[in-house]
């Protein structure tokens, strides 16, 4: 039980912290859009983000917040996020975005590079190569570092 | 791999529910499990043997010539 309201009393935590981000990163873009009108970025992102995580905070702290209030949906709450079927389920929904972003990130590239005509002296062509590049590397250690620790 | 869980289950009168929260999974596995489409870890295969009381072997079955592709089915 004291496990259970441990977890639960982190995930809760963690909610907070999603929803204190989302709206740091709202009120952030809001400003940013007053304080530079025409500057050299559009910071519509930083809103949308904020938004986002605002939304992901609050599914999140519905679902333990509720919980909290009752033992058994606690632990049910926990069992489900500790599930090793949920775990695998998650890792294996992982891989293919993993797949998906760097076959996309790729594709970008090359029609990138086409477009251009096979110019890599932009930033756009460097910011997609390392799109491409730094999370398969991180692929290749992760698997030689997993593989030694099991 | 076959196994008697919802038997088991059956025999004590049990809901998936409830057995989920014996063994600390989601009812939704129970679910996986019982109708074959989930293999367990070995951790949770014993874990739910130990809840019946039983032997692993007396819940979990492997077929010698079944392949061997992961947990999922």
């Amino acid at each position: 039980m004291e496990h259970t309201v441990d977890l639960l009393g982190r995930r809760i935590r963690q909610g907070w912290v999603l929803l204190g981000l989302g709206a740091l990163l709202l009120a952030g873009g809001i400003a940013l859009s007053a304080l530079l009108p025409g500057g050299p970025s559009n910071f519509k992102w930083v809103e949308g983000f904020g938004i986002w995580l605002l939304g992901w905070g609050s599914i999140h702290q519905a679902r333990y917040l509720l919980a909290a209030r009752d033992p058994s949906a606690a632990r049910r709450a926990i069992n489900e996020d500790l599930d090793e079927r949920n775990i695998a389920i998650s890792r294996q929904a992982g891989h293919v975005a993993f797949v998906v972003t760097i076959l996309a990130a790729g594709s970008a590239l090359i029609v990138h590079s086409a477009m251009t005509r096979g110019s890599p002296y932009d930033a756009l062509w460097w910011f997609l190569a390392a799109a491409v590049v730094v999370p398969s590397a991180v692929y290749v250690v992760a698997q030689f570092f997993l593989r030694n620790r099991q | 791999m076959t196994n008697t869980l919802g038997e088991r289950r059956a025999e004590r009168g049990w809901t998936q529910q409830e057995l989920a929260d014996r063994v600390g999974v989601s009812r939704q596995t129970i679910i996986s499990l019982e109708n074959g489409r989930y293999n367990p870890s070995i951790v949770l295969a014993f874990r739910l043997a130990r809840t019946f009381r039983v032997a692993i072997e007396d819940v979990f079955h492997y077929d010698e010539g079944e392949a061997n592709d992961g947990t999922h089915r």
